[in-house]
């Protein structure tokens, strides 16, 4: 017979309310790190990929020319959205003045740069067991040569729509609306049991 | 504490370090590490495991596999209990308890077992008959025949305390079944460096091998070459083994459901693990390897305890250690069963007679057993088994050479096991799920594999490639041809080098066994034994007319159970051709299904279950609303407060004090779920004036508007108000379900149809948090909170946005206002919300401020006569029908549903048309739903007007108030309408009115006056 296990079972009820920490299973160190990043500075850029070129000294990278790519500069991710649109994601409070220099800088030509720091929340999610837990709620081939560094996708985690970004071999960031956060973060506490997992206090970038 | 009598020594997977105690109906038992439960009670003596399914027949252990269609069994208790389990595929563990079904009071005397008396009376097509005559009789029946059906008990609890997951993969290659082809397979394939999964049903790779103590594979024994492959393939990380896996469902394009038992074979289970695990596996090749089943013979009495497959036999001798008889009498169509009998006899059993059908026997098989000194009865059938709750003497007759008749005196002889062999069925159940084509063997007289559909191999047994020889050689190929069509390459291995004795695998024709009884007398001759379905039943249904092997099916039942029918499919088939006097190819086969086996609910729900379930979204308010005691409704996947419940208050007196407020004082709504969408660019307007109905071109800065939005049909699909921030920036509210579909919808438009237009569309709801302030005493609330920017009428009229801050928090307010009330919507960025929702609270005090739920705001708004999309409408409504003409532009060249409009049938006055309802009791509410008519009294069928969309009791009004949309609607303003209740209540009398009900003049919106 299966033994009740006190931490989980219980909490099965009530799903979302795990808490913060969960002990690895064999007693090591936890297999997954959840950090919250949501107050870094957020801005959805719509405007044609060629103007690249002119916004990359204010951008401090390219605009990604792959589909489902990311580019990086230090803490800046700019991430492949669509054909025409990017989400750019800078240190908390840069988005401001980051959305009117690129307002000006394309003043003359169709865009929209468009704060939206508080609709998205973001996070980290670092460690050995990172790939096995999105697998469980995300169709996508996370394989560590598949799914490489630098590569984003707009996929679903169970039934919330999220866009992935892939930071390294064990290291992820999820892009999720604010609304969905609750329900992210309890489905991926639920799915880490199995490795077990410590969530950091929120932080910034 | 029984011993374990019929222990052997070996057994290639028991691990006798281990040993497990566990519980067979109460009773105490002991066995290994690498048992299943079959094998640990066979090798303790025990043969009688459950009842069968219709007429209550003693059955015991048929199988070692998944094939088992006898010995089911419920294994845990309480809310662990799971009914109709294998014992054939339960692996022991220490603690488990098990108990047989289908019988009361007891396994050996069960009151049930009547029915086999009388099975006269339960013939083929038994429950068709009663269904269908005499009609008025079922519901007679029905009540007897509930109580007796059903195989096993499901726990009782309804809540599944174990856990289950699910996952997703990709990989290359995919091995269904870790025998000795699907093993090569693997290791050829995993050489390339492509990822490859292989998976197989039993607790330990090796398939028939690890059964097989008589074949070489390069000079070692077949069970070593196992551990060899299985050693060299866990340590290549491009491969992934999974053991207790089953296959269960092929799907289209390789997506591929894999089962994985996870936990069920330890004790105590780790808790931090699922239970099972359903994976779902995307595949670019998949390869099946999943052997074959040896088939039953008919003959009477082939369902007794002690009657077993002789490869299963073998089995339990090599694999498990476990002896399931003394004296054995063989009887086969075909040379597999004698390597089973010389294992029998080497494992210290007693060969009475090989009993062959075949009229001549030979090759190297058979000289062994010669050899051995068993004696072989060749021409000879097994025409009968008889015994109680056991086989106990047999009875064998000399038949023809096409075996259809008896031509002499049968002889009689005692035993305690009979190991039958009707020749072996390539298990190509995947193969067909996946729509790949089956072709007749008539040589093996199976069907095997064909043409495929997806990208898919089948090889070796599965294959009808029995020796297992070829069934390397074909892993071989199939792996290295796999492996180049995914990109990879890997240089062909050598074929391993079996030594083993040649077996002809061709068996004898041969159905069934001839009987002196006539048709239906004599011993039952089983071919379905989950289903209880006879040789007699299939002749039956054959006599009655039927042709199609389907109807036969589903008539007889037969290859209808949980097994379906993997034991009995081909000798169903056999029996039914010769009936029909046809081959068998000619009859065609039955469509085989997912799941290849039984596989739990459970799993698929995964954890897809509780606060799981679906995804919910929170406003940034939501905690303030929970505090507060208020009750959520579900709007889409948004938790909205419903009502805040106060200590002692009904849900109607809440709604009745948060309504009353919101007219009196002041209510505070979270409106933070409505859509908002920023569209930005050149052609704004333009592409605006497109969207909606009306006109937003002409809109000035700092203005705001209502709109309507018609799918192409002209049918209404969204509403919302907009406001223009600047010439070419507009922010778009949309309803809270609506929001994602309008964003597609308007982007759709633009990048498909409207390509030149520069407009982006970027969605913003989150991005700000929003509390409704309505009520006479908004203006002096917001004064109180510090608002910033001047309120007065001339400075800030209705239907105008400003930016400002209140309480020191950056805000956009829009007077506009859902209630009819002066109000105003705050917008802030979201991080600001519980902020902003508290400020007001505070700055609200003195004023009786009351936040107020949906269920409020719905009362509130149809008080007003203002529509609520999905509600009032259900995408078959125009504006026209809600009396909306207002807004419909008849001056802008073109929007979307204007031509829709413009069709005569639009205009029709005998469409639904929106109106309001006014009930002669003002204490009666009509059910939303209700339908209404002019005559309650017309004899049926009555003539519908059409149905109530929304219904109230307003509190503002001391009376009901509800809305509807009517036939004609606008013409029978004044008239009196009926809505017939249900449950004889009479029906209620209303009067119907112009949809507006309250302030008529609009006179409340400026906060001044009173009514």
């Amino acid at each position: 017979m299966a033994q009740a296990h006190p931490d989980i079972s219980a909490l099965e009820a009530q799903a979302g309310r795990l808490p913060d920490q969960m002990p690895h299973p064999d007693g090591g160190s936890g297999g997954i790190v959840f950090t919250d990043l949501s107050t870094c500075g957020k801005l959805n850029l719509r405007c044609a990929s060629d103007v690249s070129s002119q916004i990359i000294r204010f951008l401090g990278a390219s605009l990604p020319d792959k589909a489902n790519s990311v580019t990086t500069s230090g803490e800046r991710r700019i991430i492949w959205l669509g054909p025409d649109e990017y989400l750019v994601l800078v240190k908390t409070g840069e988005e401001d003045s980051l959305s009117s220099i690129i307002s000006s800088a394309l003043s003359s030509q169709h865009h929209a740069a468009t704060i939206v720091t508080d609709a998205l929340a973001c996070l980290q999610l670092d460690g050995p067991a990172v790939r096995d837990v999105l697998a469980k709620g995300c169709a996508l081939d996370l394989h560590d040569t598949k799914f490489t560094a630098g590569m984003c996708a707009q996929t679903l985690l169970a039934s919330a729509s999220i866009t992935l970004l892939c930071e390294g071999d064990s290291s992820f960031r999820i892009i999720c609306r604010t609304s969905f956060l609750d329900y992210v973060m309890a489905w991926l506490k639920d799915a880490a049991c199995e490795y077990g997992y410590y969530v950091t206090p929120q932080s910034n970038i | 504490m029984s011993s374990q009598r019929y222990r052997l020594s070996g057994g290639t997977t028991i691990r006798t370090d281990t040993p497990l105690s566990f519980t067979f109906d109460g009773k105490s038992y002991h066995g290994y590490k690498g048992d299943t439960l079959a094998s640990a009670l066979i090798a303790a003596g025990v043969h009688l495991i459950g009842r069968s399914f219709k007429y209550h027949r003693p059955r015991g252990i048929m199988s070692a596999g998944s094939e088992e269609p006898n010995a089911l069994v419920r294994v845990g208790t309480g809310a662990y209990a799971e009914p109709n389990l294998k014992a054939t595929q339960v692996e022991l563990y220490d603690g488990l308890i098990a108990t047989s079904q289908n019988r009361f009071p007891s396994l050996k005397y069960d009151v049930g077992s009547i029915n086999s008396v009388m099975s006269q009376f339960l013939p083929a097509g038994f429950y068709y008959k009663t269904f269908m005559w005499p009609a008025s009789f079922w519901m007679t029946y029905e009540h007897f025949i509930r109580n007796a059906a059903g195989l096993g008990k499901v726990a009782s609890d309804p809540i599944d305390p174990e856990r289950y997951e699910k996952t997703h993969r990709h990989c290359e290659i995919l091995i269904a079944g870790g025998g000795g082809a699907g093993l090569m397979a693997a290791y050829q394939a995993a050489l390339s460096g492509q990822r490859v999964m292989l998976v197989d049903e039993q607790a330990e790779f090796g398939g028939w091998l690890l059964s097989d103590d008589a074949v070489k594979i390069d000079n070692m024994p077949a069970y070593d070459w196992v551990r060899e492959m299985q050693s060299l393939l866990s340590n290549m990380d491009n491969v992934t083994l999974l053991p207790r896996t089953t296959m269960f469902g092929y799907g289209d394009h390789n997506y591929i459901t894999l089962a994985e038992r996870v936990t069920d074979h330890l004790s105590p289970r780790p808790s931090h693990l699922p239970r099972m695990r359903l994976w779902k596996v995307r595949v670019a090749q998949v390869i099946l390897a999943t052997g074959c089943i040896e088939r039953p013979l008919v003959f009477g009495g082939n369902d007794l305890p002690g009657v077993m497959l002789a490869s299963a036999v073998q089995s339990y001798i090599t694999q498990y250690g476990a002896l399931p008889g003394s004296r054995a009498i063989i009887v086969t169509n075909n040379d597999t069963a004698y390597q089973a009998a010389l294992a029998f006899q080497n494992a210290g059993g007693f060969v009475r007679a090989i009993v062959d059908t075949r009229t001549t026997v030979k090759g190297a098989w058979v000289k062994a057993a010669k050899d051995a000194g068993i004696d072989i009865l060749s021409g000879h059938g097994l025409t009968g088994a008889y015994g109680i709750h056991h086989v106990g003497r047999v009875e064998i007759s000399p038949i023809t050479a096409d075996g259809r008749e008896i031509t002499g005196e049968a002889v009689h002889m005692d035993c305690d096991l009979v190991m039958m062999s009707g020749g072996l069925t390539p298990t190509v159940h995947l193969h067909s799920q996946a729509r790949g084509k089956l072709v007749w063997d008539e040589k093996h007289l199976c069907f095997k594999p064909g043409a495929t559909h997806e990208a898919e191999q089948s090889i070796g047994a599965c294959n009808g490639s029995f020796a297992l020889s070829s069934g390397l050689a074909e892993a071989i190929r199939a792996a290295t041809k796999a492996v180049k069509s995914t990109g990879g390459t890997c240089t062909a291995l050598s074929v391993p080098d079996v030594t083993a004795l040649r077996i002809n695998y061709a068996p004898m024709a041969y159905w069934k066994a001839p009987s002196q009884a006539g048709a239906g007398q004599g011993p039952k001759a089983f071919v379905d034994f989950q289903n209880d379905v006879t040789s007699a039943d299939i002749q039956l249904a054959v006599r009655e007319g039927y042709q199609s092997v389907e109807h036969v099916k589903r008539y007889t039942t037969t290859g209808m159970a949980t097994d379906q029918g993997k034991t009995s499919n081909m000798n169903a088939l056999g029996i039914l051709a010769d009936a029909l006097g046809h081959e068998i190819p000619d009859v065609g086969t039955t469509t085989f299904r997912m799941p290849y086996t039984p596989t739990s609910m459970g799993m698929i729900a995964g954890r897809d279950i509780g606060g799981l379930f679906d995804a919910v979204r929170l406003t940034r308010m939501d905690s303030w609303h929970r505090a507060a005691g208020a009750k959520f409704e579900h709007v889409g996947q948004w938790m909205r407060a419903w009502y805040y419940r106060h200590d002692g208050e009904t849900m109607e007196q809440a709604v009745t004090r948060e309504v009353l407020a919101a007219r009196t004082t002041a209510g505070l709504l979270d409106a933070s779920t409505l859509g908002k969408i920023d569209v930005r660019g050149k052609d704004a307007a333009t592409f605006l004036d497109r969207i909606y109905t009306n006109k937003f071109s002409s809109l000035a800065v700092g203005k705001c508007r209502y709109g309507l939005m018609l799918k192409d049909d002209g049918m209404v699909m969204d509403d919302g108000v907009t406001t223009r921030l600047a010439d070419e920036h507009y922010h778009m509210t949309t309803t809270t379900g609506g929001a994602a579909g309008v964003l597609d919808w308007m982007e759709e438009w633009l990048q498909t149809e409207w390509p030149e237009l520069d407009v982006f569309l970027t969605s913003v709801t989150e991005q700000w948090s929003v509390a409704t302030l309505s009520g006479p005493h908004a203006r002096a609330i917001l004064e109180a909170a510090d608002i910033s920017v001047d309120l007065s009428d001339t400075a800030f009229p209705f239907m105008s946005m400003k930016q400002g801050y209140v309480s020191g928090l950056p805000a956009r307010i829009f007077r506009i206002s859902f209630t009819g009330e002066l109000s105003y919507e705050i917008n802030v960025p979201a991080r600001y919300g519980v902020a902003l929702w508290t400020a007001l609270m505070k700055a609200g005090e003195a004023f009786g401020i009351t936040p107020y739920g949906t269920e409020a705001m719905h009362v509130l708004r149809a008080e007003k006569g203002f529509i609520i999309v999905g509600q009032e409408t259900d995408g078959t409504v125009t504006p026209l029908d809600l009396g909306m003409n207002w807004i419909v532009s008849k001056k802008k060249p073109d929007f979307i549903g204007k031509r829709a409009l413009e069709r005569t049938s639009m205009a029709d006055p005998k469409r639904k048309q929106l109106v309001g309802l006014r009930t002669d009791n003002p204490d009666d509410v009509i059910p939303e739903g209700a339908h209404a008519v002019l005559d309650p009294n017309q004899p049926p069928p009555i003539d519908m007007l059409g149905h109530v969309t929304s219904s109230y009791a307003s509190p503002n009004l001391g009376y009901s108030i509800a809305m509807a949309l009517l036939k004609g609607g606008h013409k029978l303003i004044g008239e009196t309408v009926w809505i017939p209740m249900l449950d004889g209540q009479k029906p209620i009398k209303a009067v119907v009115t112009d949809t507006v009900f309250y302030d008529a003049q609009g006179d409340r919106l400026n906060g001044t006056s009173s009514s």
